[in-house]
């Protein structure tokens, strides 16, 4: 499953927010995206998605892609939990059966048994992320894209989402993750790509980008 | 560049038609979020239309002595068909500009939107009609005849329209926001100039061909025909509707699936 754009460009008003991105993704990858605000990570992240066109050059995507929806984005909030599972999977490209199959383990990674029927603007940012998350991720894609979430939830949670992604990475996925956290980068990414103003500054080696990136600021 | 116009198009619709759980789920949604309770809802959504029944009546029927015979049901047979157009174009327009965090986030079929706020005040415009045949017996001892045959091609004309322009709208809504404001004036004139508080009687002959340029006109009388006078509605004049129906529908729809692509951009 290779994910294999060239010569990306993407123009929002006139401005170019990437410019000659290229690169391959392979089966088993965690990418790691770094760069300031601003860089264009999201920009990156939402050409992977779909949700912007490359306005020049190609992008190749083999495989289901699902972006983590940025705290619960597709919620609504006067819908309970349950509804809103059902609305993001569908949104998501679920079927309402395999959303039927998965709504109990939804549930339970998200520990909100209790409040699934409660409107989720009852709900804690810290639930929604969960709830978000456990969506996405039950979506299985061949290619999940987090931008900077995982830093909610408590410890226990981000514990378990560490080991639903390394899950993933052993079912030979891939993950591109837009991050301010170099710790996480060196511990879990196997390719970092550096975005500097729209371009590559650097790709590779997570501990030699991650340094090159540090030695700039 | 025809030949790349007509592809956009297509390759809109087709998207649209793969996603139709969504909007399926999207319909439930709107008519849950903003009618908890689903008949609640609905008597919500037709108490505002009904008031107005109730002040044209007093206005027009008792206060200037004009009325048509069953006034209340005359006027009910235009006014309640025309809330749900003008409800689902005001909601269109802010369907997609409203929906900026969702749309940068997951690439789906924005067309969804826009398609999904007809589709749920088209289910109020059905209970409507349901309420008006029942409310002509029960009330004005009109029986239902087989003609009410005829209802469900009326209301494929009206939603036909109304989808035209809800996407064009929802298109328009994106770049220029006072086109709410804009909207509220034009659908109050709009409305006046159908023949909604009047019969057609009442225009001079020379207009009467414009005046029927108006899908609304064959509409309301179309409704009225069926409902109050167990007649079939001209279809000469309906199908005329018909048509300009589907051209605004065609054109509105390909005005929008042009802007999609930019949509997540421009927001």
């Amino acid at each position: 499953m290779i994910l294999n754009p060239f010569s990306q460009d993407n123009r929002c008003r006139e401005f170019w927010a990437l410019k000659n991105v290229s690169f391959i993704i392979d089966e088993g990858d965690i990418v790691g995206v770094i760069g300031r605000n601003g860089a264009g990570k999201s920009t990156l992240l939402r050409v992977l998605a779909g949700v912007f066109p490359p306005d020049t050059g190609i992008v190749e995507i083999k495989g289901k892609v699902s972006p983590l929806l940025a705290l619960g984005a597709g919620f609504r909030p006067d819908l309970t939990g349950r509804d809103n599972i059902y609305l993001n999977g569908i949104l998501l490209g679920l079927k309402k059966q395999e959303i039927d199959a998965k709504y109990s383990s939804i549930v339970e990674f998200a520990e909100l048994e209790d409040f699934i029927d409660a409107k989720v603007r009852s709900y804690s940012s810290g639930m929604i992320a969960r709830l978000g998350f456990a969506i996405a991720v039950s979506m299985e894609p061949d290619i999940l894209l987090i931008d900077e979430i995982l830093g909610v939830g408590d410890e226990k949670f981000r514990e378990k989402s560490r080991q639903r992604m390394e899950e993933f990475m052993k079912k030979a996925k891939a993950i591109v993750i837009a991050t301010h956290n170099m710790g996480f980068v060196r511990e879990f990414c196997n390719k970092a790509i550096w975005l500097d103003k729209g371009q590559v500054r650097a790709m590779g080696n997570p501990e030699e980008v991650v340094r090159e990136y540090l030695n700039m600021h | 560049m025809g030949a790349a116009k007509r592809l956009v198009i297509v390759e809109s619709a087709k998207q649209l038609f793969r996603r139709f759980d969504l909007v399926m789920y999207l319909v439930i949604s709107h008519l849950k979020v903003n009618y908890q309770n689903l008949v609640l809802g609905y008597i919500w959504w037709v108490l505002n239309p009904l008031l107005w029944v109730l002040v044209y009546w007093l206005l027009v029927s008792v206060i200037f002595n004009r009325g048509q015979p069953n006034y209340p049901l005359f006027l009910a047979c235009a006014i309640l068909p025309w809330r749900a157009f003008a409800t689902s174009i005001s909601q269109a327009i802010t369907s997609v500009s409203g929906q900026e965090r969702l749309i940068k986030q997951v690439a789906f079929p924005k067309s969804v939107l826009p398609l999904s706020v007809v589709l749920s005040n088209s289910v109020n415009l059905l209970f409507s009609i349901l309420v008006l045949i029942i409310v002509a017996l029960a009330v004005y001892r009109i029986p239902p005849t087989v003609n009410l045959v005829f209802l469900p091609v009326i209301v494929l004309v009206q939603i036909t329209f109304t989808l035209g322009v809800a996407f064009f709208l929802a298109a328009v809504g994106i770049y220029f926001v006072d086109i709410q404001n804009m909207m509220q004036f034009i659908l109050r004139v709009w409305l006046y100039l159908s023949p909604s508080l009047y019969g057609i009687e009442r225009i001079p002959a020379r207009f009467r061909s414009v005046f029927m340029l108006n899908p609304f006109a064959p509409i309301f009388m179309s409704y009225r025909d069926v409902i109050m006078y167990g007649q079939a509605p001209a279809l000469g004049p309906l199908s005329i509707a018909f048509l300009i129906a589907v051209g605004v529908l065609v054109l509105g729809f390909w005005l929008f699936s042009r802007q999609e692509q930019k949509m997540a951009k421009v927001l």
